[in-house]
């Protein structure tokens, strides 16, 4: 019983969320020649992101009832077990745009493995100046990567796969909330480019956020998730500790 | 208006739905058990996710078996992160200790890989010789 209380809400407070936004990005019902206000609400409408809401509301609604997060994950199960079929459903906008992004695999795979190199820094530098536990650094080092991979790596490694699969979600969120305003900085950009650094810096959150700008920013941001998924895989077990802990 | 409406009339055929969900969980166990037969690193729905592709282009599997399935998973995909998301709330005193690292790590290091991957993408657009002389892998 209680266990599809959890589920219910989520799907709820998901839904609702998602009406919001969809409201605020249609405007509402300001008239058309407020321009302005228009604009404005179609830049909070990003801000109304369906996770990032969802996710506080519950938040809310949980330590309100005084609620552990075991017990939610537990109803919540079913959700989080179709995050590992859609990334294999991820493979069909691949398949779409692969003719095109064959051709382009050179350039793909030297931007993929420098985002994935910038994305394992920038967590652990920030953390060892800071000195956090080896744990935490650990945990945030795989950030990047879709919530699968990174608990692999977390767990290879000596993070903590729960923590990292938190960390992995609020960086998804962050990604696919500013990133469109982040990459405006550069001007207009090329759909590779936009779809490479979203799938790359924010996975599968970024892609989805990503799929909605188009099929071919979407396959490049397929792209960037799967290919930062196997170099990050690789490179975190593989450089991380020797940087950690030089051998003399 | 001037939307195309190309996919808007056309009804889902369900039993077809159902089978590529099958065709999807079928990649995601082929993807696991390559994953664990070879010790690779990378989890099994990436490699399920890579195979899939590569069966869509050898032509092995019709693009309309799975073309419904893969919609309506990925319409609403970020909808499964939100469970991990809330997990957050699970970690107050870790978080508590290490917020800066942590937030830093999130906001400041999300920014610089969007625009280090973005960058280095651009450079290597604009300077780059033309498609055809790229290599091919």
């Amino acid at each position: 019983m209680e266990n599809l209380i959890f589920l219910t809400g989520t799907l709820l407070v998901y839904a609702l969320a998602q009406t919001v936004q969809l409201a605020l990005g249609k405007g509402l019902h300001v008239p058309e020649e407020r321009v302005f206000l228009r604009k404005l609400l179609g830049t909070i409408s990003a801000l109304f992101h369906p996770v990032l809401v969802s996710v506080l509301v519950i938040m809310v609604i949980l330590s309100l009832t005084h609620t552990p997060y075991e017990e939610y994950a537990k109803g919540t199960e079913g959700l989080t077990f179709l995050l590992a079929p859609s990334v294999v459903a991820l493979g069909v906008p691949l398949y779409r745009e692969w003719t095109k992004l064959k051709a382009e695999m050179g350039r793909i795979l030297v931007t993929v493995t420098f985002g994935s190199l910038v994305g394992i820094f920038s967590s652990v530098l920030p953390a060892l100046f800071w000195g956090a536990p080896l744990e935490v650094i650990f945990s945030l080092a795989p950030r990047s990567v879709t919530t699968p991979i990174a608990m692999n790596i977390a767990q290879a490694t000596g993070g903590v796969p729960s923590l990292t699969a938190s960390v992995v979600v609020a960086t998804g969120i962050f990604g696919a909330v500013a990133g469109p305003v982040v990459l405006a900085l550069l001007g207009k950009v090329e759909a590779s480019v936009f779809g490479l650094s979203m799938g790359v810096a924010s996975h599968g959150i970024g892609t989805a956020r990503t799929l909605e700008m188009g099929t071919q920013e979407g396959a490049y941001a397929a792209l960037g998730l799967c290919l930062n998924g196997v170099l990050t895989s690789m490179l975190v077990p593989g450089i991380l500790p020797l940087c950690l802990f030089p051998p003399r | 208006m001037n939307q195309p409406k190309v996919n808007q009339p056309k009804s889902i055929d369900t039993s077809r739905l159902l089978a590529g969900f099958g065709v999807i969980f079928l990649f995601l166990i082929l993807g696991q058990g390559v994953s664990r037969f070879f010790r690779l690193p990378v989890s099994g729905s990436v490699i399920g996710m890579v195979l899939l592709s590569l069966a869509l282009g050898s032509g092995i599997l019709p693009l309309t078996l799975v073309e419904d399935a893969s919609k309506l998973l990925l319409q609403h995909l970020s909808l499964f992160f939100v469970p991990a998301g809330v997990g957050l709330l699970a970690y107050g005193p870790l978080l508590k200790e290490n917020w800066m690292p942590i937030a830093l790590a999130i906001v400041g290091g999300t920014m610089v890989t969007l625009l280090g991957a973005a960058g280095i993408h651009l450079l290597l657009l604009r300077n780059g010789r033309p498609t055809d002389h790229t290599e091919e892998v």
